[in-house]
């Protein structure tokens, strides 16, 4: 479908724009600003210029946990992706039994953030009884089975939706040339869930490096700051009240994922480049 | 399953299969007079353990499929899962039926409860079978299977290599038992690792494939002479019966000094298979001389079944028949033996019509997944599998919610500790700020949707109906806007809402969440916007249409699932969203998360904090229960990022 070329239509996107720049655009120039502080009260701050950026840059820590995040939110994608497709793929399309699956997987998505944490703290407890907080690889396999319990179902969605829409004659049409069932998954379904893909992967991958509220609740980045993250560090400089050094942080962070969001852009439009 | 139905069994291992599983039966009954210091039971016990297990490996080995290493790993995979992973989860689950009624010896899960439920699950899922302990076989079973597809196909062609790779095996896997202990309960872990028992597969496999080179030779396949059998099982009895007292070593198990293959204690280097070898001999030479009576192969071929039915026995049945027959009918030597060898066959006796009844009922949950029965008709499918496994992975964390919940938690209360109740949820609705929380709420996320919702449809309709300058860019940036971390704005946000009187109030929420709400709407909405063709607005405009009648009176209608789709999503992001809410209510309008978290106090009511977190699930349940056929109508996202 050819779109009309008209500048006018700037009018539709205005109030968006205008939300936009209020609870978004405005807050992030404050906080660029702020970087360049050092905040003793609201009323009463100093210029440093990019001191704190030097600060956190040049810290050990920061690099720490950046790798954590990062191998936090490798581990969360290469896990929750594939098995998201692979869920969606098994819904029925039509029934009962696909309206008690969209309802039953919904669950995980509705709990308030700040008790998901809670429920799994029970839940361990339960199962595997007392002395997993004092190790780290049971807490970080804890963590990231609770991010995979959390957030895979939005996955599902996504990918249910999209494949929802494949015709039902584009199977019939494979059924007839005998292609498999990865042939099918290959070049009908997958293809189909690209984009929908795309918008999953950064979605999840945007919420898995900025995971805060869960790891911080199941064991507080512990034990001995194995398992915390990038905003994490945050979180701790908001609460302490160092708003210069937080800001400057932030920024950073902000940087990083559109940068690496950026460079999965890149990756994604140099593949379709190369297949097509 | 008649006698001989099937021809490629060998009937005198079905045979040696019956004396194998009669072996399990009088081993685990025997265990329970070695337990209370019998010392004919410890005599018995210790005979039977030195070689019963390693004869059902021996057995395996004659019976395995050799053509299993050709196949590839999805065939394998399918005949893993049908065969012998099927009927370990439905019987398993079965067995989890029982202590709900009767009492058990189940080594420490405090069953019937939710606790003793999880751990025994969660065991059972690393490999210790809790509740059927004698089923931990079947897992055997499946590691040695493993290891048999993994390597027989470099072994296959010649019998020297066999032997060479049954006792390398054996080294191998003996040395690895006791340099790493890898499965011992007495150490300090959260959980076993012992899946399928892997460890104790690699020792056991030179067992398998000493069975397979004795198939390969055709011992006891064709007809051996009564002359001959008898003094060999004699020599093999009085071969076991002198060596089986010495089998002693150095155990990874510490409890028993004696060879319990299940703890991969084996004893004695040499004489563990020495004894165990002798053992097997002298069962399959008795084999190989008593007639096929139908019976006897058909409890032989059924063996499986046999081993979960004896964890009834094991569990419930043993424990105390043996502390009666040693306190009130004997306790010396033979009458201890003639008395287990009667309890053994009238506890076989007892299984038959329960193995009847699954081979009739339902035969492809017990391992023969080609045949039908009276109750499952169809073979078996396994479409709905995954999702019904995902949804019991979800549920699982669920379940101790809801229970905890439904259950008084503070002592001192009219209701005593630990009791059912519903107090719980009848002390949200009389406590005035939780109710209050619930519609605060409520407030923010409708405000939220009724701003998000319009300013993202004009937004979307001129992405998906025009181009204009930048619309790129202006694209990329409200997505760019999403990306950031709700922690970063936290405090600008507050500082600008606390100078126009938006702290405290849902408003301020709903604003607040429109910075990660309103990208993601347009891009969902610009989707579904972008499957209507441009056509019918331009057939509206003929009609005579207004721009505004066209929204209201055709437009709107026709994006009914979208609106609703975008609508849940708006819902799920921001009614569980807990960093805005929290700092943009510093004394009143908190929403229920927030009410939630002034719960925790130095008594806090973890009851009362479960009932709250189940009530503010339901909100969602029924906002994804009226939008459900929209999801499953679909929408495809068409613009690249």
């Amino acid at each position: 479908m050819k779109k009309i070329k008209n500048n006018k239509a700037w009018v539709f996107a205005v109030p968006a724009v205008v939300l936009l720049l209020f609870v978004a655009v405005l807050p992030l120039i404050m906080i660029v600003n702020y970087s360049f502080y050092d905040i003793f009260h609201i009323n009463s701050k100093v210029w440093v210029g990019l001191e704190w950026y030097h600060d956190v840059l040049g810290s050990l820590r920061f690099w720490e946990t950046f790798g954590r995040s990062l191998l936090f939110s490798t581990l969360v994608l290469a896990i929750e992706i594939p098995l998201g497709i692979a869920i969606a793929l098994h819904i029925p399309k039509q029934g009962v039994f696909s309206s008690v699956c969209l309802v039953c997987m919904a669950l995980p998505l509705l709990v308030p953030w700040n008790m998901i944490a809670m429920i799994w703290h029970v839940f361990l407890a339960i199962a595997f009884g007392s002395g997993w907080e004092l190790k780290a690889f049971p807490t970080w396999a804890a963590i990231v089975l609770m991010d995979v319990w959390h957030w895979t179902s939005l996955v599902v969605f996504l990918c249910y939706s999209s494949l929802t829409t494949i015709s039902p004659a584009f199977y019939q049409a494979a059924a007839i040339d005998g292609a498999s069932r990865w042939d099918v998954f290959r070049y009908i379904e997958l293809p189909k869930m690209k984009m929908v893909l795309i918008m999953a992967l950064l979605l999840r991958f945007i919420d898995s490096f900025m995971v805060f509220i869960e790891p911080f609740r199941l064991n507080a980045g512990g034990p001995r700051s194995t398992t915390t993250f990038l905003a994490m560090e945050l979180g701790q400089e908001i609460i302490s009240q160092d708003y210069g050094p937080a800001s400057a942080r932030a920024v950073i962070y902000f940087f990083i994922i559109i940068i690496i969001s950026w460079i999965f852009k890149k990756v994604i439009a140099v593949r379709e480049l190369k297949e097509g | 399953m008649d006698a001989g139905s099937k021809t490629n069994r060998f009937l005198t291992i079905d045979i040696a299969r019956f004396y194998a599983i009669a072996l399990v039966f009088f081993g685990h009954f025997v265990e329970e007079f070695m337990i209370l210091k019998n010392p004919a039971g410890i005599s018995l016990y210790k005979f039977t353990y030195s070689f019963h297990m390693v004869l059902f490996v021996v057995i395996a080995g004659y019976v395995a499929k050799e053509d299993l290493a050709n196949w590839r790993v999805g065939r394998f995979i399918t005949h893993c899962f049908s065969t012998r992973l099927l009927p370990f989860i439905f019987l398993t689950l079965v067995m989890m039926i029982p202590p709900l009624f009767f009492s058990g010896k189940f080594y420490g899960l405090p069953l019937p409860s939710l606790v003793g439920y999880f751990r025994g699950t969660v065991l059972t899922v690393f490999g210790l079978p809790s509740f059927c302990v004698p089923s931990w076989f079947l897992l055997l079973i499946i590691g040695l299977e493993l290891v048999h597809y993994t390597v027989f196909r470099f072994l296959k062609n010649s019998n020297a290599k066999i032997l060479a790779a049954a006792v390398g095996f054996y080294v191998a896997g003996y040395w690895l038992n006791l340099e790493f202990d890898i499965f011992n309960p007495l150490k300090e872990r959260v959980i076993g690792w012992n899946y399928f028992f892997i460890h104790g597969a690699i020792t056991l496999y030179s067992f398998y494939l000493l069975g397979i080179f004795l198939r390969r030779r055709h011992f006891l396949i064709q007809k051996v002479s009564t002359k001959i059998l008898v003094p060999a099982a004699v020599a093999a009895f009085f071969m076991v019966f002198f060596t089986y007292q010495l089998n002693n070593g150095p155990f990874n198990f510490h409890v028993y000094n004696h060879v319990v293959i299940m703890f991969a204690s084996y004893g004695h280097f040499l004489l563990f298979p020495l004894t165990a070898i002798a053992g097997c001999a002298c069962v399959l030479f008795i084999s190989g001389m008593t007639p096929a009576r139908k019976t006897i192969l058909w409890l032989g071929q059924n063996t499986m079944l046999l081993m979960f039915l004896n964890g009834i026995f094991y569990h419930y049945i043993n424990p105390g028949l043996a502390g009666w027959i040693l306190d009130n009918v004997a306790s010396s030597g033979l009458p201890v033996f003639y008395l287990s060898c009667m309890v053994t066959l009238v506890s076989l006796a007892l299984c038959m019509p329960f193995v009847f009844l699954f081979n009739r009922l339902a035969p492809q949950l017990v391992g023969k997944p080609k045949l039908t029965g009276l109750l499952l008709k169809s073979p078996l499918h396994f479409r709905w599998l995954p999702t019904t496994a995902y949804i019991v992975f979800l549920f699982l964390p669920l379940i101790p919610l809801v229970s905890v919940s439904l259950h008084s938690t503070l002592r001192g209360e009219m209701v005593p500790f630990g009791e059912f109740t519903l107090s719980n949820y009848i002390h949200v609705f009389q406590n005035p700020v939780l109710t209050g929380s619930i519609l605060n709420s409520i407030a923010y996320v409708t405000l939220n949707i009724l701003i998000t919702l319009p300013v993202a449809f004009l937004a979307a309709y001129g992405f998906s109906r025009y181009t204009f300058s930048g619309d790129k860019y202006l694209f990329f940036c409200t997505l760019a806007l999403r990306m950031m971390p709700p922690v970063v704005m936290v405090l600008p946000v507050f500082l600008i809402f606390l100078q126009i009187d938006l702290v405290n109030r849902p408003l301020g929420i709903a604003l607040a969440h429109c910075a990660f709400n309103l990208p993601i709407s347009i891009w969902v909405l610009e989707s579904f916007l972008a499957a209507i063709p441009r056509e019918i607005d331009e057939i509206a405009f003929i009609d005579g249409h207004s721009f505004f009648q066209f929204f209201t009176r055709i437009l709107i209608p026709l994006m009914g699932p979208g609106i609703a789709v975008t609508a849940f999503f708006c819902f799920m992001f921001s009614w569980v969203e807990i960093v805005f809410a929290r700092i943009l209510t510093v004394t009143s309008g908190k929403p229920i998360s927030m009410a939630i978290s002034t719960l925790f106090t130095f008594r806090t009511d973890i009851g009362l904090v479960m009932a709250m977190t189940v009530l503010s699930i339901i909100p969602g349940v029924l906002m994804i229960y009226f939008v459900r056929n929209h999801i499953a109508k679909g929408f495809t996202i068409k613009t690249a990022v």
